[in-house]
């Protein structure tokens, strides 16, 4: 196990290391960042000036240096647009994608995992067909279209809910579906087929055999068997939550911080660029090294190779 | 007192595309206490569909049974609730399934898989109570350090340990009944021999009724008090241990004993019988071994073979039986 | 300190249709880039129509205290009542009125602060925290500074202030994006009187500094409170600023909303707003906004565009408004920037064809679903300088345009064609797609290049491009500035850096100080550029607000796209 968990965070770290390198040299392919920070108008010296004050006149591997030392000291350097640290323009509108994105995974693995389970223990049977529906459904229909049907149903019909913004747990209700939409498929579709592959298994037919009731063969015996599959197609899946779904945002206004990494780019704030995506790929990383310590805990076959 | 287990006339028929499988076709037997009976045939012939028919279990959708009863202590088992039928899976009839190796759940430990039949057949609770229980078992199958074992997984231990663990998971709650699926087939030869002892051996110490599905007569003749042959899911030869090896009335079983493999190479799973066992979903007219009979006579072919009695207890198939036996 | 000179001398007003309205240039200032949807100011059953009949800068000195609100008699009454205004824009909103990137950020800017000039309903720039201002000569201009103004914690605004806060503007780091105009053509600011600023320029300042204002129609920077920056802190400061415009800040939650409330201290009673809070929420998405009007979430929703507006008609609580010509685009000749180049596009013949083989109205019609059809130059209809006898749309008339390519030898020539999506004009790509058939009508190809719009400015400004490409522009309503900026050589967006006729106008104009001469060199300059066909134009397209039956009346700023005038909404 320790084994296992020190292999693990030497990855991890390597992999935080090139995040930081390609975030870098990336947000510097997406062109001059002066160009869009000053109007057309602006002399030469404004912008040799501006330059300056931003730290672009250092060569690259100097600025990487600063980069990486802000790393350290969690110093992102001022976004050149908002002109406030980095860290806290992203930080500020971080948590709000969080939250949606837990909001989000729940509403997947639950809808996921439960329908796929059902459509697995009657296969071929009227809920399974049902499963296949939705399934089909949820990769056909597109999350805008979701999300705007949402709200023209709950919002504007029915006046359940309210359209968007980000206030009280009511307003999760339909971004969280709408952006779970298409994972909760997935899920569904992996969950059902592992599970029937779980079911036709020697070790079920013995629990079967020993009497175990249904209700324990299929959660306690099966699924976590199915698990390991449905977990690591659930870890991508998070990746799409926790980036924040420009068009979910978009729909529902929400303050995530999908709108804010596309506006970054495109204004080649790199401070901004830098620390959203290095953040957030580092926040990935360590989820994903949380999975897979999750892997080890299910399975103890990885735990106790 | 009604026998342990009475088969009559069981049939279970399997629902395909190409057609109904008579898979278990008019199975007839019984069985008392402290009797083994041991159940051969080729691959196919429905040995492990017997079985599971016994507790109804079946693969879902395709699977039933179409017919006959099967009264355990006088009770038909068909008749009853599946709750009921749950609760006499694993507590009065238990299994000992074919490989061991994939028989366990892998991501359970092999004390907590142990307990369940305690906790959902004798609603034990009490931790320090149940870890005793397992222990006691794991030491009556041999299992060294059984507090250790308690705690491991299935892949930390060798295939003739884990059998020994599906073992002792079967005789945990006292079973009437100890039903082994060609218990030995996926282990090594040395192995084989030490768990049928121990099955033996708990079979005696319990004094428990015991269906032994093989295809190796040797072990049938070691192990078993009476034997069945089974062949396109009927039994074709049945009677005492004894009287079938002196005197086998049906082909079928003569050519299986003809096809015993040498001690110590591990068995095939076709036997030598020229030709193929039947398609259960197309049976032929007139006797079902009759292409493949080194014996046949032209009745054979058309006339299906009623049983015939010889004694109390020793029936065959075949049309020709009264002749075999004096050969 | 009036003198009777030139320029007060020719300060005209000109009466409008309806009211007493002055016209006068706007110095759209915000980058073209940063730019939002279209605009103009005319509600069917809304009191005034801004007819922005446009000559005429008003310059010199300009007195006045009420500005060009010709409704609301200036009865004190409290405000009172909310209201909830869904806007497309703002996601980087900056509550400092020190960081006001442009376009985007104006409902803010417009509500809250304040320079010494600023525009009214008419988009005329009227005095505001100036009272008068005069140009004793072409570098020095001083203002003369209104009386009695408050900030909205009721403290005094002093000349010091407006000084801090010109140093405040242009120091900003980063910089917002309007200062750096006013920080390279400004040589020093000084108080000269306790209740006059003199501000010394470079060069000699043609515009009555309006194109130096913050966006929008106004001169100067915004003012804010020394005492209180000094209090709160530069932290605080930029979620509790301070100003002195009809709504004072009182949360801003970015990416999320921003809450003003009325400020009862504004110094022209007119325009004390008649509601007490407004809440600005931002809602990016259109079909959000009109989910938000229907379920009452939104008493004001802006940017609905063409069919979804459509949806909207059958509701009666809910009513369109409009403003109109609030944006325009230009397909431009790429080639041109080259001074050596041998291409087509030299040849007038061949751009002339391409300007009549477009049919704007159909695109007006069955693609925008909105605006109307405009001439192939770079103004709109509020310009200085504007001639609707001269500028006249051109009917589409393909025999004729195929005549010409003939005569120029262009068949069958392809040509890459830009495209970006705009904030402030809608479906660029797609009217590309339609321009493009025409073209092939005509004998010419064109091969299509998308670039995200800040790659394709980029470029744009760097002249690099070849071909063909289009480019919007939000209302711009000071032709001269319009040309001085867009039209002249190295200027940004000029695809008539080489042609001398035209430059050489330009150059006449940038030392006209008579407005009058200037006009008219504005209107030389544009129909040169008209004739010589450097332009194919599409549609005018309006900004379109639904509001619910809440709302009585709201006038509009003409041709601003952007949620405005709050002040003069009525429940
Ligand atoms: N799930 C199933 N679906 C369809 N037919 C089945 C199924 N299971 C068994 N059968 C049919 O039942 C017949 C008997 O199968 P069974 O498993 O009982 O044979 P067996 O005697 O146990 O053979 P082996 O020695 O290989 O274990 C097979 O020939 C097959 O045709
Ligand atoms: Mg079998």
């Amino acid at each position: 196990m320790t084994g296992y968990i020190v292999s693990r965070l030497i990855q991890t770290l390597v992999t935080i290391v090139g995040i930081s390198v390609v975030v870098f040299f990336l947000a510097r392919l997406s062109g001059d960042a002066t160009a869009l920070l000053i109007p057309p108008e602006a002399t030469a010296e404004d912008r040799e000036a501006l330059k300056e004050s931003l730290g672009l006149d250092d060569p690259l591997p100097v600025q990487y240096g600063i980069f990486v030392k802000g790393i350290i000291t969690g110093d992102f350097g001022d976004s050149f647009r908002f002109g406030e640290p980095a860290l806290d323009v992203f930080l500020d509108r971080f948590p709000n994608t969080l939250k949606l994105a837990a909001a989000s995974a729940v509403v997947a693995l639950l809808g996921g995992v439960s329908v796929g389970v059902l459509g697995a223990i009657r296969a071929g049977g009227f809920v399974d067909r049902l499963t296949t529906v939705i399934a089909l459904l949820g990769q056909a229909i597109p999350s805008f279209l979701i999300g705007i049907m949402l709200i023209l149903f709950f919002a504007v019909e029915l006046r359940w809910l309210p359209t968007s913004g980000m206030a009280g747990p009511k307003t999760f209700i339909m971004p969280a579906i709408a952006s779970a939409w298409y994972s909760m498929a997935a899920l569904t579709r992996m969950t059902r087929s592992s599970m029937l592959d779980v079911m036709e298994t020697d070790y079920i037919r013995l629990a079967r055999l020993k009497g175990v009731p249904e209700r324990a063969v299929i959660w306690k015996h099966a699924f976590r068997n199915a698990l390991v599959p449905i977990l690591s197609l659930f870890s991508l899946q998070i990746i799409f939550f926790v980036s924040g779904s420009v068009v979910i945002e978009q729909i529902f206004a929400w303050p995530g911080i999908g709108q804010l990494t596309i506006q970054a780019i495109f204004s080649r704030d790199y401070p901004l660029v830098q620390t959203i995506v290095f953040v957030t790929s580092t926040f990935l990383v360590l989820l994903n090294l949380g999975v897979d310590l999750l892997y080890a805990v299910i399975d103890p076959r990885i735990r106790l190779a | 007192m009604p026998p342990l287990l009475e088969v009559k006339n069981l049939q279970t028929h399997f629902i395909t595309r190409s057609g109904v499988a008579r898979a278990v076709d008019g199975v007839t037997f019984s069985l008392e206490r402290g009797q083994t009976l041991g159940l051969v045939g080729e691959s196919g012939s429905g040995k492990s569909v017997t079985c599971s028919s016994i507790v109804r279990l079946l693969p879902k959708g395709s699977g039933r049974i179409v017919g006959g009863e099967v009264l355990f202590e006088g009770r038909n088992l068909l008749d009853i609730s599946e709750n009921e039928m749950r609760r006499i899976r694993g507590s009065q009839i238990s299994f000992v399934t074919q490989d061991p190796m994939t028989s366990l759940n892998p991501v359970y430990s092999i004390g907590n898989q142990m307990e369940e039949p305690l906790r959902y057949h004798q609603g034990m609770r009490n931790h320090g109570q149940l870890h005793a229980k397992v222990v006691e078992a794991l030491t009556q199958v041999g299992i060294p350090s059984p507090e250790r074992r308690v705690k491991d997984y299935p892949h930390q231990l060798s295939g003739g340990q884990r059998q020994r663990v599906v073992t002792a998971m079967a005789i945990e709650c006292q079973p009437s009944l100890l039903i082994a699926d060609e218990p030995t087939t996926a282990l090594d030869v040395t192995v084989q021999i030490q768990i049928l002892r121990l099955l033996k051996d708990v079979q005696k110490e319990l004094n428990l009724g015991m269906i032994l599905v093989t295809h190796d007569l040797s072990v049938i003749a070691r192990t078993c008090d009476k034997v069945a042959v089974m062949y396109a899911g009927r039994i074709v030869e049945e009677g005492p241990i004894d009287e079938i090896f002196a005197r086998p009335r049906h082909p079928y079983t003569r050519s299986l004993m003809r096809a015993i493999p040498q001690i110590g190479r591990k068995e095939d799973r076709l036997y030598s019988i020229p030709g193929q066992p039947p398609d259960v979903r197309r049976l032929p007219q007139g006797c079902p071994f009759a292409p493949r009979c080194p014996d046949v006579i032209d009745r054979c072919t058309h006339e299906a073979p009623t049983e015939q009695f010889f004694g109390s207890n020793h029936r065959a198939r075949c049309l020709r039986a009264e002749e075999m036996g004096a050969s | 300190m009036e003198r009777d000179n030139y320029w007060t001398r020719n300060m005209r007003r000109r009466i409008g249709r309806r009211g007493f309205l002055q016209t006068s240039g706007v110095a759209a200032t915000g980058l073209a880039a940063a730019a939002a949807f279209g605009c103009g100011s005319d509600d069917d059953d809304e009191t005034t129509t801004a007819t922005a009949t446009g000559t005429a800068s008003a310059t010199g000195t300009a007195t006045g205290s009420a500005t060009g609100t010709s409704t609301a008699s200036a009865t004190a009454a409290k405000p009172a009542g909310s209201i909830k205004v869904s806007v497309a824009t703002l996601q980087e909103q900056s509550a400092s009125p020190f960081f006001q990137t442009g376009g985007l950020s104006s409902p803010i800017y417009f509500h809250a602060y304040e320079g010494f000039f600023g525009g009214d309903l008419a988009a005329k720039s009227t005095p505001r925290l100036a009272l008068s201002m005069e140009q004793p000569e072409p570098t020095t201009i001083t203002f003369k500074l209104r009386p009695g103004v408050k900030f909205w914690d009721g403290t005094d605004v002093t000349a010091e202030d407006i000084k801090w806060s010109f140093d405040a503007y242009v120091g900003n780091n980063p910089p917002a994006p309007p200062s750096a105009k006013i920080k390279n053509s400004v040589t020093s600011v000084d108080i000269t009187g306790t209740d006059t600023i003199t501000i010394k320029f470079k060069t000699p300042v043609v515009f009555q500094m309006e194109e130096m204002g913050v966006t929008g129609v106004s001169r100067g920077w915004p003012v804010s409170s020394r005492a209180h920056y000094e209090k709160v802190g530069a932290e605080g400061f930029k979620s509790q600023p301070m100003g002195t415009g009809p709504f004072a800040v009182k949360e801003n939650k970015v990416g999320q909303y921003i809450d003003l409330v009325a400020n009862e201290l504004y110094w022209n009673k007119a325009w004390v707003p008649r509601v007490q809070n407004v809440r600005l929420n931002i809602v990016p998405d259109q079909q959000t906004r009109i989910a938000q009007i229907k379920t009452g979430e939104a008493d004001i929703i802006e940017g609905i565009i063409g069919p979804a507006a459509e949806t909207l008609k059958n509701e009666s609580s809910i009513k369109i408004v409009k403003t109109d010509n609030t944006a325009q685009m230009t397909v431009r000749f790429q080639d041109l920037w080259d001074p050596a180049t041998t291409s087509v596009q030299k040849d007038p013949r061949f751009r002339e064809a391409m300007k009549l083989a477009v049919d704007q109205e159909s695109i007006a019609k069955n693609l925008l679903k909105l605006g109307a059809p405009g001439p192939d130059i770079l103004v709109f209809p509020n310009s200085t300088g504007y001639d609707a006898n001269m500028f006249k749309p051109l009917k589409r008339d393909v025999a004729k345009a195929k005549d010409l390519i003939k005569q120029a030898g262009a068949e069958g020539q392809e040509f890459r064609l830009g495209s970006y999506s705009s904030s402030s004009y809608p479906m660029i790509p797609e009217i590309m797609q339609a321009y493009a058939s025409f073209w092939k009508e005509i004998g010419i190809n064109t091969k299509i290049e998308t670039k995200e719009s800040g790659a394709y400015f980029t470029d744009f400004q760097a002249k690099t491009p070849r071909g063909l490409g289009p480019i919007s522009f939000p209302n711009f309503s000071n032709g001269g500035i319009l040309l001085v900026t867009y039209y002249k050589k190295g200027g940004a967006y000029a695809t008539t850096d080489n042609d001398d006729e035209i430059q050489a106008l330009i150059g006449k104009l940038e030392t006209e100080i008579d407005p009058k001469a200037q006009e008219e060199l504005i209107k030389q300059g544009l129909k040169l550029a008209y004739d010589k066909h450097y332009f194919i134009a599409a549609p005018y397209v309006e900004s379109q607000w639904a509001i619910s039956s809440k709302i009585k009346s709201w006038e509009r700023q003409a041709g601003l796209p952007y949620v405005n005038s709050l002040q003069t909404v009525t429940l």
